[in-house]
């Protein structure tokens, strides 16, 4: 699947642009307020942009599962454990990801 | 020279004052309620102190500006601030009714140049002073969505190899405390002071105090005072309506939000420039929520806070326009 930047990147690269939108109606003393969330909203949404890009892609969808088929043989393996997570749903690693809810 | 009417504007700024503090209270309490650190009843107590202290922390910049940095203060005379104060008010109550987003600083903005333009033309705005709010309008909650969000990813990234999930939980409920106590001390410093503000140019309209001089103590206690009485009686009806209207928050997420804003109000306090502590609270929760998903933010919420950058200071000003045109007669 192709890697794309989300949408909390553009949100913060558009909250990043309206701060230096304001820099020239906003007066002179206040400026560096200007700058300082433009670089504050253009250092996260680079970072997001990084992590989203760079990141495990999230992994394919799958089919529903088909209606288990009888078993033809007594050593097939075993169904897996009720309420256990596959691997690959489990949450991802990465800059923001894969955190615990605290 | 004191006379009524002098006695009468002074009493309506702080009857807005008060109401300021009525209708702030649940900005005030809602993230250390929701999260169950401190009951309704204790929050608003502890809200209604910090915001009366706030005069021992912060000095009288806000209501500088507002006295003699949004319209000349020569233009200034009770029946202008009169019509400023009633213009805020009156939107305040029409927004209200027709359940459109709000700002009382703004309103009270709005409501004094519309009064002065109504009184001396355009030229009697100061727009140096009315660019700098202008501006902070919208930089002001942008500010403190940028914060929380930070604050919230560094808090998350220096404890996210810590296991005592109960433990660290606990100690954010602790740093709640001291988060929301620092809101409530911004919230006292920005809205007290604009209230300070508009009794100083009534002041100084009436000639009892000179162009010159500073916020009397009088002016200062009353108005923190007022804030926090408003603050008090919102509270107590807020208890009842606490546990549905409030989005859930883990401690930590309020911890940050609150710091955010608190950040950022200090900052514009220090600095003079009159903001919404509504606004500012709203950015840093959106910051919050979007330090999880983009979904996780009530966007309707943030909508409703840019139609009141847009409606406002207009709405204020056109009302506060025709209730001054009686004096002109």
């Amino acid at each position: 699947m192709p890697r794309t930047v989300g949408r909390r990147a553009l949100f913060f690269a558009a909250v990043a642009l309206l701060s230096l939108l304001l820099y020239y109606p906003t007066p002179s003393d206040f400026r560096w307020v200007c700058l300082f969330s433009a670089s504050l909203g253009g250092f996260w949404a680079l970072a997001l942009a990084i992590e989203d890009l760079t990141g495990p892609s999230a992994p394919p969808r799958q089919r529903p599962a088909q209606p288990a088929a009888e078993s033809q043989s007594p050593f097939a393996p075993p169904p897996p454990r009720a309420g256990g997570r596959p691997r690959e749903s489990r949450p991802r690693g990465g800059l923001f990801g894969g955190r615990r809810h605290i | 020279m004191v006379t009524t009417g002098l006695v009468l504007v002074i009493l309506v700024a702080l009857s807005f004052d008060f109401f300021n503090g009525f209708h702030d209270a649940a900005n005030s309490i809602a993230t250390v309620v929701s999260t169950r650190v401190l009951s309704p009843s204790f929050a608003v107590v502890w809200a209604a102190v910090f915001n009366f202290v706030a005069f021992l922390v912060f000095k009288t910049k806000v209501a500088s500006t507002i006295a003699k940095d949004v319209v000349k203060p020569e233009v200034f005379t009770l029946g202008v601030v009169f019509a400023g104060l009633i213009g805020a008010i009156v939107w305040d109550i029409i927004t209200w009714y027709f359940g459109l987003p709000t700002s009382s600083s703004h309103a009270l903005i709005g409501g004094m140049a519309g009064a002065a333009v109504a009184k001396a033309g355009w030229h009697s705005l100061l727009a140096e002073g009315f660019r700098k709010i202008a501006v902070f309008i919208v930089l002001s909650p942008i500010i403190g969505l940028l914060l929380s969000f930070t604050i919230l990813v560094g808090v998350q990234w220096a404890f996210h190899r810590y296991r005592k999930v109960t433990r660290l939980n606990k100690a954010f409920r602790r740093t709640q405390l001291v988060s929301a106590a620092a809101f409530s001390l911004g919230h006292g410093a920005n809205d007290a002071q604009k209230t300070m503000g508009v009794i100083l140019a009534v002041l100084i309209a009436s000639k009892v105090v000179p162009t010159t001089a500073d916020v009397p103590l009088w002016v200062v206690l009353s108005a923190h005072a007022a804030i926090a009485l408003g603050t008090l009686s919102g509270g107590w009806r807020i208890v009842h309506t606490m546990g549905s209207r409030i989005t859930k928050l883990q401690p930590v997420s309020g911890a940050s939000a609150e710091a955010a804003a608190a950040a950022t109000l200090f900052f514009t306090a220090a600095h003079g420039i009159p903001v919404s502590t509504t606004h500012t609270i709203t950015g840093a929760i959106v910051g919050v929520g979007s330090s999880q998903r983009l979904s996780a933010v009530r966007w309707g919420v943030a909508r409703r806070v840019v139609w009141a950058w847009i409606l406002t200071i207009p709405g204020a000003f056109v009302v506060a326009w025709f209730v001054y045109a009686p004096f002109r007669l």
